[in-house]
């Protein structure tokens, strides 16, 4: 059975991309050979959306092709920006139902928290996305009765709660380690787990616990620094770089792509030009 | 006994590299004492193409279960390049950037799906290297059981807030050295550590006048072992040995072994041979052939090398630009160091002219590394910090 799943897992580790890994884990228990396709370019996953915004549901209907079922999570910036109005949300969630009424096996819809969701869960761009769902998986009780509240019987049916977060790094569940009948073991390892989120917290400043402000970079190369301790030489702004391989043609195409891809209103033609091309290498 | 996995981004014959080698001599060693050990890993053996060429799955590598996953490779060159000339010019990237850089490398989510399944199933996870995504990406995962083994040095990476952030992050950090140690203190309060060392085998016995004759060396020549890159000090090498045999006339060849290719200049190859990629045994007997070792990394977190031409009985030539080198050579009495190609070419006419000279100091590294660096003792010690793990 092959399953797509269509959302970010950590990092960042959050109750959010916890929730979908232990869905990832429940699954590929049950033998699904379980493929990722990511929002976030930094998140653990298979493949990453390259097009923004409502234009991702062309990649995720591609993608979703073979698959006997798709598993999507509505999160902020999927399928529609952060800071997108009324108009957007609803060219966002109907562009990915369209996307998602091609798949010829179950999907299903995660929501972990209502808030995930800008301007509510109503809608009827919403509505017709719990309609095309097989079923509609929500993250905690909150969401979930107002989920049931606002959509119809033939959809109340579909709606059930998440598999619980995945307990990873320090985020596990305290009432379960830390219980009258915990081991030392169990007791030691939350600890641990707890003091190792505790150090990387302190890392958020610039200068550490012990008071110590953290050296700068350093670059031991032999023609900067010829013994310990030489500092970086001072090299202006970085710039973007470039390959220099390739002909006149090719390098200046690169440029323009790039310049494009740095411009809000013509990025989304620069990523299509870059999924263009890498289909139309694999073909 | 415990139960361990080393993860590590590559493993296996074939795959070059100090802390690579060092992971594999550790789990087959731990392994022969009992310890159920295993090696979670990629597929790949090439660290530039991150190329899938062993299959995924299970195998054996003598006691150690190997578990191998496929990666997937670089995809935007374009963007890491990018990233990268960020962080070589001292630029501090969001967060987020970081994690793209990282990502856009290679990436495992399989291995990672692995550990996240199955990570209570180990006593501890042992990361190393620090700088991959195999180590920075899953090393969160279960923070209590796991044990980084950084191999760091003085280098932009270290400074990136996901490396500080998995120094201080792990249950157990282990040192090879104490530059490497103080390092670590300088970038991240750093949880409980200990400095285990690292070590080398002791050959029974070495081919020197078998190993010139087989490669048809006819001068005494200086070594120069591993890969043959810019931020290992190769391009460096040939410019300093060529100025030096040029200023002292001087009668040695420099004899390169290793991967990646030499870029000899036409000019120079009659006098700087590459023999590539050789078998262990054949290494051996090179750091015994030689006159001396030439280390040229300002990049090494311990240096196996120097110590197996110590173990030959032949002095080390090293970049003082690395601090663990220089430690080393300064504590053992055993190596010279330089800081320009003009120092360089003064240690290599001292050992042309002095070679009992080079004899004693070499004597003197020989007992450093037998006093300090064999494998029971680094294995004695990493069985000790094991024990708070089981």
């Amino acid at each position: 059975m092959r399953v797509l799943v269509v959302g970010s897992l950590p990092p960042p580790v959050t109750d959010r991309s916890r929730g979908l890994l232990a869905e990832v884990i429940r699954r590929r228990a049950e033998g699904a050979a379980v493929e990722v396709l990511s929002p976030t370019d930094y998140s653990v996953a298979h493949s990453y959306l390259e097009m923004p915004g409502p234009a991702s549901a062309v990649e995720i209907a591609l993608a979703a092709r073979g698959a006997d079922m798709v598993i999507v999570q509505l999160q902020p910036g999927f399928p529609f920006d952060e800071g997108a109005g009324r108009a957007g949300r609803a060219v966002g969630l109907g562009v990915l139902t369209t996307a998602l009424r091609s798949v010829r096996g179950e999907v299903t819809v995660r929501l972990h928290s209502i808030h995930d969701l800008p301007h509510g869960v109503g809608g009827r761009a919403a509505e017709a996305l719990w309609a095309v769902a097989s079923h509609i998986d929500v993250g905690d009780e909150e969401t979930l009765s107002r989920l049931v509240a606002l959509v119809g019987d033939a959809v109340k049916d579909k709606i059930s709660l998440a598999v619980a977060p995945l307990p990873i790094g320090h985020l596990r569940d305290p009432g379960a380690e830390l219980s009258g009948d915990a081991t030392l073991d169990m007791v030691t390892a939350t600890v641990r787990a707890r003091a190792a989120a505790e150090r990387r917290s302190v890392l958020a400043d610039p200068v550490d616990a012990a008071g110590r402000v953290h050296a700068r970079p350093r670059v031991a190369l032999w023609e900067w620094s010829p013994h310990p301790g030489a500092g970086v030489p001072d090299w202006g702004s970085a710039t973007p770089f470039l390959p220099a391989r390739g002909s006149v043609l090719t390098r200046a195409a690169r440029a323009a792509l790039y310049a494009a891809e740095s411009r809000s209103l013509t990025r989304p033609l620069a990523r299509g030009a870059r999924i263009a091309r890498r289909v139309a290498r694999q073909v | 006994m415990s139960k361990v996995a080393f993860v590590t981004p590559r493993y296996g014959d074939g795959v070059l590299g100090g802390s690579e080698s060092r992971v594999r001599e550790e789990a087959r060693g731990l392994a022969a004492r009992g310890h159920d050990v295993e090696v979670l890993t990629t597929c790949a053996r090439d660290h530039h193409t991150w190329a899938n060429v062993w299959p995924a799955g299970v195998e054996r590598d003598g006691d150690v279960t190997v578990r191998r996953f496929e990666t997937v490779p670089r995809t935007d060159p374009a963007l890491w390049a990018s990233f990268e000339r960020r962080i070589f010019a001292g630029e501090r990237l969001e967060d987020t950037d970081e994690l793209a850089w990282l990502n856009s490398r290679f990436r495992v989510p399989e291995l990672y799906f692995h550990i996240a399944e199955c990570a209570r199933d180990y006593d501890a996870l042992i990361y190393s290297p620090y700088l991959f995504w195999t180590t920075l990406y899953c090393i969160g995962l279960a923070p209590e059981r796991s044990i980084l083994m950084p191999c760091l040095h003085n280098e932009p990476y270290v400074y990136l807030r996901s490396v500080r952030s998995a120094l201080a992050g792990a249950a157990s950090v282990w040192f090879q050295s104490e530059p490497e140690h103080q390092l670590g203190h300088r970038l991240a309060p750093l949880p409980s550590h200990q400095l285990v060392g690292s070590a080398v085998y002791v050959p029974e016995s070495y081919d020197p006048a078998g190993f010139r004759e087989r490669h048809g060396l006819e001068r005494p020549f200086v070594l120069c072992a591993g890969r043959r890159e810019e931020g290992k000090g190769w391009p460096q090498a040939v410019r300093g040995f060529s100025a030096a045999i040029v200023r002292y006339g001087l009668e040695l060849d420099l004899v390169s072994i290793g991967s990646g290719e030499p870029n000899i200049p036409p000019i120079l190859d009659k006098r700087i041979i590459d023999l590539g990629y050789l078998d262990d045994a054949e290494v051996s007997n090179a750091f015994a052939a030689a006159e001396a070792y030439l280390q040229p990394s300002p990049n090494e977190s311990f240096s196996r090398t120097i110590m197996e031409s110590w173990l030959a009985s032949t002095v080390v030539i090293a970049n003082m630009a690395s601090e663990v080198v220089a430690w080393h050579c300064e504590r053992s009495g055993g190596g010279l160091v330089y800081g320009d190609e003009i120092e360089m070419g003064e240690c290599l006419r001292m050992v042309a002219e002095a070679p009992k000279l080079a004899g004693e100091l070499a004597a003197a590294g020989r007992a450093y590394v037998l006093d300090n660096y064999t494998w029971p003792k680094i294995l004695d010690g990493m069985e000790a910090a094991l024990e708070r793990f089981s």
